[in-house]
């Protein structure tokens, strides 16, 4: 049986554990939920959330790396053999996000060069839908796609991106992702800081921060002027979920990696916090450049105020054009900021399905990766013609809303209720840890975790049911979202039950809990 | 900004990066996750 590689140091694994959580979502999703959902009050729910079911996640899904020194599949059987489906489940929502997260990272590639020459001009929107992403006028209607064609430059990035990945993940967990995150994670970390720093120093800054912070607490309570307030506190947990790379394997992969006497509990703790403190950061500089731009256009900062691609590569480019001097510094600061964040996050969704295949088929990391990589690349380039960014909004719904949110909720059911493994858990990362976690964890993971999650999935039900997402016609809606969930879901059974484990992989303890 | 932004502002800053620092803290005191 081969030896499992392992982080190299515990510095290694919490910077591989935050670069995987500080992701794009960190830079342009936190400011406007904060903002949008009770500003400063927001975030009193936020920090209710993170404690209540961002922190106990992610402790006991180290806690089963930890324990089972497996990939999520591996881990899940061993724990019970009734679910190894839900452990290749999460590796395929990981094989779904890597082959559209990259197209992200590529854009942002794209735009960190367009800074230094302001290539995008004026008309911002125009430009990215156009010239830039090739989007057809009619990509999609009733009647099908339009696929637009392959965007050769975004192309060209992509394979950069791909052969950048598949060196890190070659080179394995230790000269590979442990490496890589020591030197971009405190380079990110600086770059924020500098972009943080410029920002805030702009003309008007304090009107963004002042949106930003002012709270509302009428938002967040009963009583108040917001009847939906139940609401707000479902977005505080849905970023807290969403931002903490939890309930995809990514958690479970990495801890496997973990020496059996290296803290979990502290470790977690210190994670979460600089995946938190870093969002708190990049909301300070995003706000304090949107107050900037609110007041060259003479306008109100809500009317600036965006998130996600429209903030990135259209709200953005803008401001940087109305800089006062060094257009192409910030702008570059900002843009690579989303690249270092992308891809340290990147490598670890990647990581995921690569140790499953290593750990069902005990193939060697060279023939894993290289198998991994070759299919997310070919299956990617869907993602570089005119319809990607159209292909790439849907999956990414249906695929955070269903995919991420009910395999967490079977995840803390498997482990509260089914398995009954929680005080072991608990027991096990206690012995190793700075210092002990309590009952009130247990409770946190059987009780609040699953009505949090199953509120958010009802939610996002009920909204599917009233509209198609977005507008899109009902095929694209289909193919692309329940077909493609449904897909994943029957993969993740054919991958745990139709194909055998290679002999020495399963210990005999789970072998005879199999054949029992 | 407003005395609320800037009492909002102090909340989070204290919270999480307050949150960040004792936790690392602690690591730094008790050497590879052995209890002191």
């Amino acid at each position: 049986m081969q030896q499992r590689e392992q982080w190299a140091t515990r510095l290694g694994f919490i910077l591989a554990a935050s670069g995987s959580a500080i992701g794009l979502g960190n830079i342009w999703r936190f400011p406007y939920i904060a903002y949008d959902n009770g500003g400063g009050a927001f975030l009193i729910p936020y920090f209710f959330a993170l404690l209540t079911a961002g922190i106990p996640i992610l402790l006991l899904e180290f806690g089963i790396g930890r324990s089972q020194s497996g990939s999520a599949p591996l881990s899940f059987r061993r724990l019970s053999s009734r679910f190894e489906w839900l452990g290749w489940w999460q590796v395929m929502i990981s094989f779904v996000i890597a082959v559209y997260y990259v197209a992200v990272i590529v854009w942002a590639v794209n735009y960190f060069f367009f800074s230094f020459t302001l290539k995008w001009g004026s008309d911002t929107g125009g430009f990215l839908f156009g010239s830039f992403l090739g989007v057809p006028d009619d990509v999609v209607t009733d009647s099908g796609w339009n696929l637009g064609g392959i965007q050769w430059p975004i192309f060209l990035t992509l394979v950069v991106v791909w052969a950048v990945a598949f060196y890190v993940l070659y080179n394995g967990v230790r000269k590979g992702i442990e490496r890589a995150n020591k030197i971009l994670m405190p380079i990110l970390i600086v770059v924020m800081i500098l972009f943080v720093i410029r920002a805030i120093t702009l003309d008007n800054a304090m009107a963004g921060l002042n949106h930003l912070f002012t709270p509302d607490f009428g938002k967040i309570f009963p009583g108040g002027d917001n009847p939906e307030w139940y609401k707000v506190w479902i977005a505080a947990y849905g970023q807290v979920f969403f931002s903490m790379s939890i309930a995809f394997a990514i958690m479970v992969t990495y801890s496997s990696y973990l020496d059996k006497k290296t803290d979990v509990n502290n470790s977690g703790f210190i994670m979460a916090f600089a995946n938190s403190g870093f969002e708190f950061l990049a909301a300070i500089g995003v706000f304090a450049a949107i107050g900037f731009m609110a007041g060259v256009a003479g306008t109100d900062v809500s009317e600036v105020a965006a998130a996600g691609v429209g903030l990135a590569f259209v709200v953005f480019p803008q401001i940087i054009n109305e800089f006062p001097f060094l257009n192409g510094f910030f702008g570059a600061l900002f843009f690579l900021s989303l690249v270092l964040a992308g891809f340290t996050s990147f490598i670890s969704i990647l990581e995921v399905v690569i140790a499953a295949v290593m750990d069902k088929l005990r193939l060697t990391r060279k023939a894993a990766v290289s198998w991994i990589i070759g299919i997310c690349f070919v299956v990617s380039i869907a993602f570089t013609t005119g319809a990607g960014i159209i292909l790439l909004d849907i999956v990414d719904h249906f695929i955070n809303a269903y995919g991420i949110v009910v395999a967490g909720l079977l995840e803390v059911l498997l482990l509260g209720w089914f398995t009954k493994k929680l005080d072991e858990i608990r027991r096990e990362n206690n012995l190793v840890s700075d210092y002990n976690v309590g009952y009130w964890w247990n409770v946190m993971i059987k009780f609040v975790t699953p009505i949090v999650l199953l509120v958010m999935t009802v939610l996002s039900l009920i909204d599917e049911f009233k509209a198609n997402y977005e507008g899109y016609p009902t095929h694209a809606i289909l193919t692309f979202g329940w077909i493609m969930l449904l897909l994943s879901i029957i993969i993740a059974f054919v991958l745990a039950y139709a194909v055998r484990w290679r002999d020495g992989t399963v210990p005999a303890s789970a072998k005879q809990e199999v054949s029992g | 900004m407003s005395g609320g932004a800037i009492t909002m502002f102090l909340f989070g800053a204290i919270l999480l990066w307050g949150g960040f620092a004792v936790t690392v803290s602690i690591a730094l005191r008790k050497k590879n996750g052995k209890k002191a």
